[in-house]
């Protein structure tokens, strides 16, 4: 089985033609057993085999090692995944804006304390919607804010902002009415890439009423688009020139981007509309459902004006491992330090929100730090594998997860619409992932 | 973007004052550092005539600042990107005045409202050429318009429109300038400054391929709506009218103009219209 197991990946990179040397090592080796993983591989390829996906790019590293690297599937219409094939990781950005923003703090230019209207001045101010009983004269009342939206709200996604796309996830009168001011004023999710700066957007939702107090609600929407201005306003740098130089350019993520490089478009995968059947249908324009609109295709867009610190990046599974790994290395990859251990220590501290559950993508049992959910308990239905553990994932089907007691990484990458019915794949995947633990 | 004509050195003191004192006793983070003024206004974000920052703050707030200040109104103006916002704060508090075209208040909203008009413009429809075919029969009719589709803001009233037989598609104005170029829409309508300005900022390159109708489309009035229940509200009309007067008769008024619409402009057409 060992061998067949090595055959195969081994295949697998001959045929993919890697353009980074990558070379997993032995998983046994580092701990994981051969054979566990090879179950891994078997449900992925079910699933592309049922046409419920049509590939994947799958990567388990253990103790600083990558000992999985496997592409599946298709990437495109007759195109093989490649284990290079470059992903729309959408909300993944988002731990990627969060270490931007710690980084500035880190440089003495911010704290997560700080109220963002000392950056944004049109957050001064601010105002929640709050619903007038039935039969009221006027449907709504705006009350001012009981204290200021702080930078830790933005990060932990307590500010009170919404998606617009949470109107379908969690319908109430109170969202539809916060949610029709963002309709009205053009505000979007940045799923699709509008023509205007990520300034423009943020100066005008700043102006629109919460959906709850800051700090009294967790609800996942714009923060971190909010965020990856606040890094434009700081330090004076494009939000993308900011992540390339201070991230992407030390950690060597070489193929992370905001827009794609025309040398790099053929490495785009395809997105894929799939009803979980069998019928599979490459995307080839906008996907609308109600609030929600996405956009796959404006990631083949070369340059554009709008950079959200929720969405926009493009990267590959080689990449993202060596984010996750500088952070599971508590703020150093190959000798070069981006964040010191005591401020990973704080993105990655169980509980930054309360008695407030990151419910979204996990259940009851995950918390969120500064920028990832975090598993608190191993009593509820999505276990990860440890109390700890941080991860989080993307529209299109991608997921990251970091293990720190077991020094493992697990990142599945696919490209897959609609969103929701993936949890009990990616959940497989991290299960697999943990059971192939063997030492 | 926030203006403050008065009470500006009592602001600054209270703000320094109450910033110590919430640094030194009170909460790290203050509910707010910032004043509201008791004199608010609210304006709707609509450029180029109602700008959003201190330095391109529009042609309608520099008409309506230099009568505010010569006429020592003072208040605080805060500008809001949509017109529902605007509508709420109008009917559910009590701002002095607010800002902007017309609101479309309700009822019981209007019966508060003394609407001071300050710039009145023409507006145009535009069509986006594509090849040779003639794109727009417009002489003046809507009713050759029949089977079109119209590209209108949510605010917008569209009955007549919808009398003549036209489709009608909502969106922001940026957005619907997008979707005439894209050919989802056949044409939209506003005033020929407002249109200049959303092709210089999104498609300056498409310029020559939008194509302004002739004769114009209809009238535009926009000017500051001030409220007779508020203390000073009546009061305040009554100096901004007398302060309007003075702006053009002194030509400050037609200076402003020329300012942001070009030195070409016809400005006794432009006073005519809001007289």
């Amino acid at each position: 089985m060992k061998k067949v197991y090595h055959l195969l990946a081994g295949l697998s990179l001959a045929y993919s033609g890697l353009a980074l040397a990558v070379e997993p090592i032995k998983p046994e080796s580092v701990g994981l057993s051969s054979m566990r993983l090879g179950r891994l591989s078997q449900v992925i390829d079910q699933h592309i085999e049922q046409k419920k996906i049509a590939g994947a790019v799958t990567l388990i590293a253990r103790k600083g090692k990558i000992a999985y690297l496997r592409p599946s599937g298709l990437a495109d219409i007759d195109k093989p995944m490649q284990a290079d094939t470059i992903f729309r990781i959408v909300s993944m950005t988002k731990p990627l804006t969060s270490t931007a923003i710690m980084l500035l703090y880190e440089q003495g230019k911010l704290l997560p304390s700080d109220p963002i209207a000392k950056y944004i001045p049109e957050f001064q101010n601010q105002k929640v919607l709050e619903m007038n009983p039935k039969g009221s004269e006027f449907p709504y009342k705006l009350v001012p804010v009981k204290r200021d939206v702080t930078i830790h709200d933005l990060l932990t996604h307590t500010s009170g902002l919404l998606y617009l796309a949470s109107t379908g996830w969690f319908p109430n009168d109170k969202r539809e009415q916060v949610v029709s001011f963002y309709r009205e004023a053009g505000i979007t999710d940045g799923f699709c890439r509008p023509d205007e700066t990520i300034g423009e957007m943020v100066k005008r939702l700043a102006k629109l009423p919460l959906y709850a107090q800051p700090g009294e609600e967790w609800e996942y929407g714009l923060s971190a688009d909010v965020l990856g201005y606040l890094v434009e306003v700081v330090s004076g740098i494009k939000f993308d020139q900011f992540v390339q130089t201070q991230i992407f350019d030390p950690l060597k993520m070489q193929d992370s981007h905001f827009y794609i490089p025309e040398s790099k478009i053929s490495r785009l995968s395809a997105d894929w509309n799939s009803d979980w059947k069998g019928s599979l249908e490459r995307v080839t324009g906008p996907l609308i459902d109600g609030d929600l609109a996405l956009c796959p295709n404006d990631a083949y867009a070369t340059s554009g004006k709008y950079l959200s610190g929720g969405a926009s990046v493009l990267s590959t599974a080689y990449d993202y491992y060596r984010f996750a790994q500088m952070l599971l290395n508590k703020g150093e990859l190959d000798g070069v330090r981006l964040l010191s251990r005591k401020t990973v220590e704080l993105m990655t501290a169980t509980n930054h929100i309360g008695e407030h559950n990151a419910t979204l993508l996990h259940s009851h049992g995950w918390k969120f730090g500064l920028g990832f959910a975090i598993q608190e308990d191993r009593s509820h239905n999505v276990d990860s594998g440890d109390v700890g553990v941080f991860e989080w994932a993307g529209y299109y089907s991608t997921r990251f997860s970091v293990n720190p007691k077991e020094q493992t990484i697990t990142i599945f990458l696919s490209q897959t619409s609609p969103f929701g019915a993936h949890f009990g794949l990616w959940d497989k995947v991290t299960a697999l992932s943990t059971s192939a633990i063997a030492d | 973007m926030i203006l403050k004509y008065k009470f500006i050195s009592l602001c600054s003191l209270t703000l320094i004052l109450f910033s110590a004192n919430s640094a030194a006793t009170g909460p790290r983070v203050a509910p707010s550092l910032f004043v509201t003024d008791k004199n608010i206004m609210y304006a709707q974000e609509y450029s180029p005539f109602v700008g959003n920052t201190h330095e391109q703050q529009g042609l309608l707030m520099d008409l309506i600042s230099s009568v505010l200040k010569a006429e020592g109104i003072a208040g605080t103006v805060n500008i809001l990107p949509t017109q529902s916002m605007v509508q709420y704060y109008f009917s559910q508090e009590m701002p002095l005045a607010i800002i902007g075209p017309d609101f479309k208040l309700s009822k019981a909203a209007n019966r508060k409202a003394i609407f001071i008009p300050v710039l009145g413009l023409d507006t145009f429809f535009y069509a986006y050429q594509k090849g040779e075919t003639k794109v727009l029969d417009w002489t003046g009719k809507l009713k050759n318009l029949k089977g079109k589709t119209y590209g209108a803001n949510k605010s917008e009233d569209v009955s007549a429109y919808k009398q003549a037989g036209i489709n009608i598609k909502y969106a922001r104005t940026p957005a619907l300038v997008k979707q005439l170029q894209q050919g989802k829409i056949d044409f939209i309508g506003m005033p020929e400054a407002t249109f200049n300005y959303l092709n210089k900022q999104h498609s300056p390159e498409q310029a020559a391929l939008f194509i302004k109708m002739t004769p114009k489309a209809g009238k535009v009035l926009m000017g500051i709506t001030f409220n007779k229940n508020h203390p000073e509200g009546q009061q305040a009309a009554k100096a901004f009218k007398i302060g309007l007067k003075k702006l053009i008769n002194s030509g400050q008024y037609q200076t402003i103009l020329h300012n942001h619409l070009g030195g070409d402009i016809a400005a006794d057409e432009f006073i005519k219209r809001i007289q």
